[in-house]
């Protein structure tokens, strides 16, 4: 069905982004069409090949881009668009092979205007980048992803991803004013940089999570704020996870919007209040409040008051600074984990809050019920509810396959979610992981993303097989 | 292969998370994804575990193996909570390459001329210490190793650390038959010529009796304090930077204080990041009278000039870029003079300056500063 790479194929690549913006060798195919997710990283550690694109371009303006996609369209080439490479989900993975176009030599900040709060970026620029640069204006997105140092603009729009300040500046398709993507027949499109409007759908929000298989974005308006007058971190102990659930409902209730709200269940509390050798029962509740000065103080005020109508203990600001200021050095076990042929993973589900708990217990179990250690946290709330993050680690298992196991947690995990009637991912996405369960997240609505698929990209070039758009056995041929 | 050595590391860096990605000054201007720092720990992985082998991919590795000025700022915490010290593993990775025969143009340039003339840019060796002082004394036991960059391409810093070092009383000398200290050639992967260069550098200063060898370059001086001991050589002789050794000296010095400047200071990698020399520069500017602004990214976080392990030889282009960035972040800062103390940053930072910002060691300024006692 798909055309191949042929030598033609790359001549012409070569005249649109100039010769050595292509590569056909090993190495660039393996290292771009590689991202984090867990079976990539293991089969790393085996030292076996993952599936690559035949070539590697990188393309230097959205009109390279354009040409790039009208003559894979008309050869009928797959296309993966690579950002930072730091997703989670086997979103980039070039299942059919084809061409993988790195965007990252798109890095401009085209403009910043100060009086609409409002920077446009090119989509390749790296999520600290752009913070450095609008912290030097005296602004800031407040977009913290913990990959902020790898991830691209380009891919927290694509992936609909949140960051841990997003209570307060909302995730990341709040913040969009507009994009300019390129369609997978080549052409670009514009949408219109005003604050809202009401002129039929909103098209750019058909672009926000949509995983690189209906555009490449290229450029996005972003919502800026003034860099926060001043900032306060503080941290309570509940007893158990639902006094904690309650008080951050009514914070959110009283019209409070702290910026960091981080709920840890029991497991979690213990490693983290352990760590910093502070006693280690109950939930530990990490806030922070930002923004101008006499507002961060009532809010911190108001959250006081209903933490303390809960029955919180005021731990002062010691806990909640050190994970601001260590917040990545969790990741340093990783590799030793690994090591050991451990699965390590995490599952992030969002409910309503009348069924946020019982998400909570639900997922677990049916972890529990795989033989994984899941311990978790809850850390993106709205008025209507919430979201839990799930960290899990499960010892080998010397007679079961571990890509066997590893999907057997999934499923356990997504039907789960679905029983509860939650949604399988809060931020992290589809990719290839999720695939498998985009039918019954979606139900019959899941027609109308197939349909846009197919009137966009009529021939499924762009970004093929994500999103849901694979059999569960295509997925498990190559993981 | 030396890679095998490090093979714990390179898988730890290969599943990591990446959180170092943003920080390194050549993959933010290159921005191709095997440039990026844990891709290049991957690379040297998929080369370890048989997913790609040289004779295939020999030169496209080398592409990304030399795109590296080996600055260590991808491996300092923050941004690397695993020791994974991937500037070992560059270097380790360009000496495979040279032992299988891989050998970029630049590189087998470096070689001809470092065997010939004993310096990496194709001067006579005869030339050396044409455009320095010459100090020459024979009861002197501090020697002053000037180096080749110093020597051929920026002789000013040479004859101010020259003038510092005499008015402060100092005996000292030059080392007459001085080589290239074998940097560059560590740094480029040339292992057995930079042996050639330590054996000979270590004889000629034991045979004149050397106590202490004194350093204004920072490439030389880690070499001397680190690699010649990697390489198996065990030295008699104390080495020191010349900014350590200034600062004991202050005293003994009759200083004009320079009125109303403020300056940036740039931490050269070797120096700070290596070698943890980081007040010493700042004490003497602020004798100097001279207010220092810090840049964002300054001492274990200082982001290199992108002239660092060779880059300037081998990726010129990309080594300015680098250049131009940090020159950038000099600017922000608001100042009108960025002062470093290294040779190849001082080349590196002015070359990308366009005239925008005054570049000096900070050895110029110091002897600029100096009254006759
Ligand atoms: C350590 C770590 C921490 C993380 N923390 C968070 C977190 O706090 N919050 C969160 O939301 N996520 C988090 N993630 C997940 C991940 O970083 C995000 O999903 C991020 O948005 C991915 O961006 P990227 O640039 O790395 O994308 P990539 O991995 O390069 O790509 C991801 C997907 O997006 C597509 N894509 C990329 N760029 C474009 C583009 N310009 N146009 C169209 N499609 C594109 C790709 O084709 C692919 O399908 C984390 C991941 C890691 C490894
Ligand atoms: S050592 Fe410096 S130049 Fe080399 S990869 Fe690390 S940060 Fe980049």
């Amino acid at each position: 069905m798909y055309g191949s790479v042929t030598p033609d194929i790359i001549d012409e690549l070569k005249s649109i982004v100039g010769e050595k913006h292509v590569s056909t060798s090993l190495v660039d195919r393996l290292v771009c069409s590689r991202d984090l997710w867990f079976p990539m990283l293991f089969k790393t550690l085996k030292g076996e090949l993952w599936p690559t694109a035949d070539v590697v371009v990188w393309p230097g303006s959205a009109e390279e881009v354009s040409e790039v996609l009208k003559l894979a369209n008309k050869r009928r080439v797959p296309v993966v668009t690579l950002g930072g490479g730091a997703g989670v989900c086997g979103g980039l993975s070039p299942i059919r092979g084809g061409i993988v176009m790195d965007i990252k030599r798109m890095c401009k900040v085209l403009e910043l205007d100060e009086e609409s709060l409002t920077v446009v970026v090119q989509a390749g620029l790296i999520g600290m980048e752009l913070e450095e640069y609008l912290n030097r204006k005296g602004y800031t997105l407040g977009h913290y992803p913990l990959s902020i140092y790898a991830s691209t603009i380009g891919g927290f729009l694509a992936c609909r991803s949140a960051g841990v300040l997003s209570n307060k500046y909302g995730k990341i398709e709040d913040m969009v004013i507009a994009l300019r993507v390129v369609l997978p027949t080549g052409e670009i499109i514009e949408t219109k940089r005003v604050p809202r409007r009401a002129t039929g759908p909103d098209l750019m929000q058909l672009f926000v999570g949509s995983e690189g298989i209906l555009g490449v974005i290229t450029e996005a308006a972003l919502r800026i704020h003034p860099y926060p007058e001043k900032r306060i971190f503080t941290s309570y102990r509940f007893k158990d996870l639902h006094a904690g659930l309650e008080a951050v409902r009514n914070i959110f209730r009283r019209g409070v919007r702290p910026a960091i709200v981080r709920l840890y269940d029991e497991r979690d509390t213990k490693i983290t209040l352990g760590s910093l050798g502070l006693p280690a029962e109950g939930c530990l509740l990490i806030l922070s409040f930002e923004g101008t000065e006499k507002l961060v103080d009532a809010e911190a005020e108001v959250a006081d008051e209903v933490c303390r109508q809960w029955g919180g203990e005021q731990l002062g600001d010691l806990p909640a600074k050190h994970w601001w200021k260590h917040r990545h050095d969790q990741y340093w076990n990783l590799p030793h984990l690994l090591k050991g042929f451990m699965i390590v993973d995490t599952i992030e589900v969002s409910a309503p809050w009348d069924r946020l708990e019982r998400l909570y217990w639900e997922v677990k179990r049916a972890l529990e019920g795989q033989g994984v250690i899941p311990m978790a946290h809850f850390s993106h709330f709205y008025l209507d509810g919430g979201s839990i993050y799930f960290t899990f680690v499960k010892p080998r298992e010397p007679k079961t396959p571990i890509n066997d196991a590893y999907w057997r947690i999934w499923s356990a995990a997504m039907e789960a979610c679905i029983r509860v009637g939650g949604s399988i991912s809060h931020h992290h996405g589809v990719g290839l992981v999720r695939s498998p369960w985009m039918e019954k997240e979606h139900g019959k609505s899941f027609e109308i993303i197939r349909a846009l698929k197919k009137v966009l990209d009529p021939n499924n070039i762009l970004n093929p097989g994500k999103l849901g758009m694979v059999g569960w056995s295509e997925v498990r041929r190559v993981f | 292969m030396r890679l095998e050595e490090f093979s714990s590391r390179i898988l730890t860096c290969s599943l990591c998370l990446k959180m170092c990605k943003y920080v390194c000054p050549v993959a933010s201007v290159v921005r191709y994804e095997p440039v990026y720092p844990p891709n290049k720990a991957l690379i040297a992985h998929m080369i370890l575990s048989g997913m790609i082998n040289l004779k295939d991919e020999g030169e496209n590795v080398a592409r990304y193996a030399y795109l590296c000025t080996t600055c260590g700022l991808c491996s300092t915490p923050p941004w690397c909570g695993l020791d994974v010290r991937l500037w070992e593993i560059i270097e380790a990775l360009r000496a495979d390459l040279v032992d299988q025969g891989i050998i970029l143009e630049p590189v087998k340039r470096v070689l001809k001329s470092a065997s010939e003339n004993r310096n990496p840019y194709g001067e006579n060796l005869h030339a050396r210490f044409s455009k320095v002082k010459h100090v020459f004394s024979d009861d002197a036991d501090v020697v002053y190793f000037v180096g080749c960059t110093t020597s051929y391409r920026v002789p000013q810093i040479a004859n101010a650390v020259i003038d510092v070092l005499s008015m402060a009383g100092l005996n000292f000398t030059l080392l007459k038959d001085e080589w290239c200290c074998g940097s560059p050639l560590i740094r480029l992967g040339l292992i057995d010529l930079a042996r050639e260069h330590a054996e000979h550098n270590i004889n000629a200063l034991n045979d004149i009796g050397a106590k202490t060898v004194v350093f204004s370059c920072p490439g030389c001086y880690r070499t001397f304090k680190i690699d010649y001991e990697r390489l198996g050589y065990k030295i008699k002789f104390e080495v020191k930077h010349v900014t350590e050794v200034v600062v004991d000296l202050l005293k003994s010095l009759k200083i004009r204080k320079k009125e109303d400047i403020t300056a940036t200071y740039h931490d050269p990698c070797h120096l700070g990041r290596h070698l943890g020399i980081f007040d010493a520069p700042r004490q003497i500017l602020s004798v100097l009278g001279i207010q220092i602004r810090e840049m964002q990214w300054r001492r274990e976080n200082s982001r290199c000039c992108g002239a660092g392990g060779g880059m300037l030889i081998t990726n010129s282009e990309v080594a300015y870029a680098a250049g131009r960035r940090r020159v950038e972040e000099a600017l922000e800062s608001g100042v009108k003079n960025l002062i470093t103390a290294c040779p190849f940053c001082r080349i590196s930072l002015e070359r990308a300056s366009g005239g925008k910002i005054e570049v000096k060691d900070v050895m110029e300024l110091l002897a600029e500063s100096l009254e006759e006692r």
